[in-house]
């Protein structure tokens, strides 16, 4: 078994941090007209929604799926997919773990200076 | 055999007396970033392999962290922390009589001395982000030469306000952990005597358990941080102190 040398990871923009997770795991991407009770990720990571969130016709709604299971979400600003080399990827710093970190921050990696947290977004919905 | 230690440390500067701070100009002299003059914890004075680190049967100068058998001097119990520390290795620190090298910093109102063993680097503040769901206290993440290092504010850690305008990041390294903290002020470093280091203020030690000791500069009372303890344990064992 060849081991997995490169990962598609969906790129958004949520309460100021910039996401990264598992392209596989996202499916039906759309406009999303109106909020409704969908969670928005910004909200889940803690964050106000800010105006430029809150004006829906930015927003993108989305699935996250983990087996059949598939929840929706809402992101502000979604920028894109990217093709990622795994040797990108940091895990977590154990000192930072030691320090209560969310288990669904799964690692972090450096993108055009900013940081970019890889989150198991169904582990934050639930 | 451990070696005796050159008591002209390469900070403690020509004929410095013990408790004197070799360079008191300040920040100036400290550490800079990028300075590989910065205090390495993986410097050739690691011992040997097969240098046991552990104190000899016998040898009650450097009891092993964490024995609380005997209520061990503070001098004692830093000197094996920091021999022991994966930081430090520095084995003949642990002698009676041999000086342990601090950077002394303040944060705020609050002065620390942290042997030179467990500091990494010294560094300019940069951008620091913020990481989500984290207690107040870690500041963040920020990029240590191309990877992630986590930020601790020490001041928000000890319970008093957030300390807004660290002139400096010291980076901190032990038992392959690795955290920052910002700080007011670096204002110097001091070679200390093993023995001179005096065991913390009770209230000091019971409020935060990784201070071990204390060191007198000038008329600066400086608490001594065991980073081991620090970022290992992290909350968990303030917080189970306090509730003692």
């Amino acid at each position: 078994m060849t081991a997995l040398r490169e990962l598609d990871i969906l790129l958004f923009e949520a309460g100021g941090w910039l996401v990264g997770v598992d392209a596989d795991t996202i499916r039906n991407v759309e406009m999303a007209p109106s909020t409704g009770s969908i969670p928005h990720v910004s909200m889940l990571l803690g964050s106000r929604l800010t105006d430029d969130e809150a004006d829906t016709r930015r927003n993108r709604i989305f699935s996250v799926v983990r087996g059949d299971a598939e929840r929706q979400v809402i992101v502000d600003r979604i920028i894109g997919t990217a093709t990622v080399a795994v040797r990108e990827f940091q895990a977590v710093p154990d000192a930072l773990r030691n320090f209560d970190t969310p288990a669904w921050i799964v690692g972090l990696m450096w993108r055009d200076g900013r940081v970019v947290f890889l989150l198991d977004l169904f582990a934050v919905l639930d | 055999m451990v070696k005796k230690k050159d008591s002209k440390g390469p900070r403690g500067g020509a004929g410095a007396p013990p408790g004197k701070t070799a360079d008191s100009s300040g920040i100036d002299q400290a550490p800079a970033p990028g300075d590989d003059q910065a205090p390495a914890p993986r410097d050739d004075q690691a011992p040997a392999p097969g240098d046991d680190q552990a104190p000899a049967p016998g040898d009650d100068q450097a009891p092993a962290p964490g024995d609380d058998q005997a209520p061990a001097p503070a001098a004692s119990r830093l000197a094996a922390a920091v021999a022991t520390g994966e930081g430090s290795a520095r084995h003949e620190e642990a002698e009676a009589g041999a000086e342990i090298e601090f950077l002394c910093v303040r944060i705020k109102d609050r002065r620390y001395a942290i042997p030179v063993a467990w500091v990494a680097e010294v560094v300019t503040p940069g951008d620091v982000t913020p990481v989500p769901h984290t207690p107040s206290y870690i500041r963040g993440v920020f990029n240590r030469h191309g990877h992630v290092s986590t930020v601790l504010d020490l001041a928000q850690f000890t319970g008093t306000e957030l300390e807004e305008n660290p002139t400096r990041l010291v980076v901190l390294e032990a038992d392959s952990l690795e955290a920052a903290v910002p700080v007011t002020e670096v204002t110097g470093i001091v070679a200390m005597a093993n023995e001179d280091v005096a065991p913390p203020l009770p209230s000091v030690a019971h409020e935060s358990g990784f201070i071990i000791g204390q060191i007198t500069q000038g008329s600066d009372i400086l608490s001594v941080i065991d980073v081991s303890i620090l970022l290992g344990s992290g909350r968990h064992t303030w917080g189970l102190r306090k509730g003692e």
